[in-house]
């Protein structure tokens, strides 16, 4: 981002040539939920590769991760692989041999167990890259936006907070200069003393000003909400229900998802409830647009196939000898569609 | 049938024999008793599935029990919001999660060794002087806002910021003694014994993916003695030293920083309750 943008460039880079908040959130839940019912080496580095692109298309608004990606990407797979060999001796295609007696390690070291280590990696890795690029693509303000709405109140110590990270770490630096002037040097536990309480001190004395700030511009003026009994009695009823729906999956037992997805479309409505009861303005507006609709459209595509596709044609298990995934072109195909935030170049 | 709150809350006060009962409070404590059951039921799930035996699905069992955690805190949020959160509050705990979030910002920067995490005194601190609420919303808040500043928002961050928000919680249950060694003491003994608590926590929701040793791995069918026994293997091989350097760690940190941090939070925890009295 260049110095000479004007205003109105930035905004049309921050509000309105993005997709939104939620249209981000939908995406990234989409994509892993899929990579993690669908463990399959063949599959993962197909979301890997569509996540890559989308990655790299994205223009970077929000945090940016610091690492070389190749190189984490390498660690990721081949640490796993290295552990799951030493640690793992299931399999037929045996590689070498450590002496039995050794603890732990002892034993074959197997290709199948590397495979699955490796697989693993793969996972992991690619929901690291996932959450990166939605981390890459939403700055933290845009996060905000999805603090629903009737948790306003921790909406605003969210926003308070991120706020005043930059002061903070200003503050810390002026008074890390102010103790080197009077001579003090860092060293030891004891020596962040000096350089923590300070900080400390002046950051609550900054909320005390805060705080009168904000009840000078009204807020709490509005009285708070009488405790309702109603919603408390609810909310109660809605856990126990997704809870025992839960427990009953867990035991096998099918009509715990009655329960499940009824405990929590009833707790959903009852957030959605108490969020009508808040009166908020916003500075700056989102909109949203036809690509929101797409790319939320695209990400849940895949959806209804992931339930008719069998376990044995998204898992893959390399015991008891090694094999080639087995790979389904539908669903390959499917996952495609999570290409879809990276079709579209903003402008 | 359209009851207000005020009139069910009459209607069930109504009859004489009937004790004049807070309901507001005790469904509030019914809320936090199961979310906290549900929580303590998602991490132990590891343990719960023993009945399923082969039919264990490992993804969906991970979607779903990460779903129902998420949802939980959210109640959970939305329930100690709906109590009365004063600006001075909201402002000072905005501030501290910011001081906190910088904190968790130096551990990912600097190459600090084990599991140490200088995130966790300020929050035991903090939920020891505020009250059992503010140190769970700070604990719960610190992990959310670090995550979107470190880029470190992923799947285990419902659980990550649970078990924060137990530290916070637990610490403002603590006894306030009369003598400061002792309270500091205290704190420190309370980090030390967290620092192992919150590794062997965090470990079980992924413990079942693990695939390794058997004597080490989560078992599907096996009875609730063996899984414990694999289980406390698997922390001591895996995850002891570990959790060692970061117990040790808060330990050093508070015994070294505690005492006028706490002094620091007294002072404020005063100017914070100031409230105007209404004439007449």
């Amino acid at each position: 981002m260049g110095s000479e943008e004007t205003p109105e460039e930035l905004q049309a880079i921050a509000g309105n040539s993005a997709l939104t908040a939620h249209a981000w959130l939908i995406w990234l839940l989409a994509a892993a939920t899929f990579t993690i019912l669908s463990r399959n080496p063949l599959y993962t580095t197909l979301i890997l590769l569509v996540v890559a692109v989308v990655y790299h298309r994205v223009r970077p608004r929000g945090a940016v991760f610091p690492f070389s990606w190749l190189r984490l990407g390498g660690f990721m797979l081949l640490i796993p692989a290295l552990f799951y060999a030493l640690s793992l001796s299931s399999g037929n295609t045996i590689l070498a041999r450590l002496p039995a007696q050794w603890p732990l390690i002892g034993g074959p070291i197997t290709l199948e167990a590397m495979v699955l280590g490796a697989s693993n990696g793969l996972l992991l890795f690619t929901l690291l890259l996932l959450f990166a690029t939605f981390n890459r693509a939403l700055p933290a303000s845009e996060l905000i936006r999805l603090t629903p709405r009737a948790l306003h109140h921790l909406g605003i110590v969210v926003l308070i907070a991120l706020t005043y990270i930059p002061e903070t770490l200003a503050q810390g630096q002026r008074i890390r200069e102010a103790q080197a002037i009077r001579g003090y040097e860092l060293k030891g536990w004891r020596g962040w003393r000096p350089l923590l309480l300070p900080l400390l001190i002046s950051g609550l004395e900054r909320a005390m000003e805060v705080a009168e700030a904000m009840v000078a511009r009204g807020y709490g003026s509005t009285g708070e909400q009488p405790h309702s009994t109603r919603r408390q009695m609810g909310m109660l009823v809605g856990l126990a229900a997704a809870f025992l729906g839960w427990l009953l999956i867990l035991v096998g037992i099918v009509w715990g998802w009655g329960a499940l997805v009824g405990g929590i479309l009833w707790l959903l409505w009852l957030v959605w409830r108490a969020g009508r009861q808040v009166t908020f303005s916003r500075y700056q507006q989102q909109t949203w647009q036809p690509w929101d609709g797409v790319v939320i459209i695209a990400s849940l595509v895949p959806l209804p196939l992931l339930l008719w596709l069998t376990p044995a044609t998204l898992l893959y298990i390399p015991f008891p000898r090694l094999t080639l995934p087995p790979f389904e072109p539908l669903w390959g195909a499917a996952l495609l569609a999570l290409l879809t935030p990276g079709l579209r170049t903003e402008e | 049938m359209n009851i207000t709150n005020a009139r069910l809350s009459t209607y069930l006060r109504s009859p004489v024999w009937w004790p004049q009962i807070n309901w507001g409070r005790w469904l509030s404590a019914g809320i936090y008793g199961l979310s906290g059951l549900i929580g303590a039921a998602a991490f132990a799930y590891p343990f719960l599935l023993r009945l399923r035996g082969e039919g264990f699905n490992s993804g969906l069992t991970l979607v779903l029990t990460t779903g129902l955690l998420m949802l939980c805190l959210l109640v959970l949020l939305l329930e100690v919001q709906g109590q009365v959160i004063s600006a001075k509050v909201v402002a000072a705990l905005g501030l501290l999660v910011a001081v906190t979030a910088i904190l968790r910002f130096v551990d990912n920067a600097l190459p600090i060794p084990g599991g140490f995490s200088p995130i966790f005194a300020p929050i035991i601190i903090a939920g020891y002087v505020f009250g059992a609420r503010f140190g769970f919303l700070l604990g719960v808040l610190s992990l959310l806002v670090s995550a979107f500043v470190t880029g470190g928002v992923g799947p285990w961050l419902p659980y990550q910021m649970f078990t924060t928000g137990w530290v916070g919680l637990t610490a403002g249950w603590l006894p306030h003694p009369a003598r400061p060694r002792i309270t500091l003491s205290m704190l420190a003994l309370f980090g030390l014994i967290w620092g192992f608590l919150f590794g062997a926590i965090m470990n079980l929701y992924s413990w079942p993916f693990w695939v390794g040793d058997a004597a080490l791995s989560w078992l599907p069918g096996s009875d609730l003695r063996t899984t414990l026994h694999h289980y406390l293997t698997f922390y001591l091989v895996t995850s002891l030293w570990w959790d060692l350097i970061g117990a040790v760690g808060n330990l050093t940190l508070i015994l070294v920083l505690g005492q006028p941090t706490i002094h620091a939070l007294e002072r404020f925890r005063q100017r914070f309750h100031f409230v105007q009295q209404r004439q007449g």
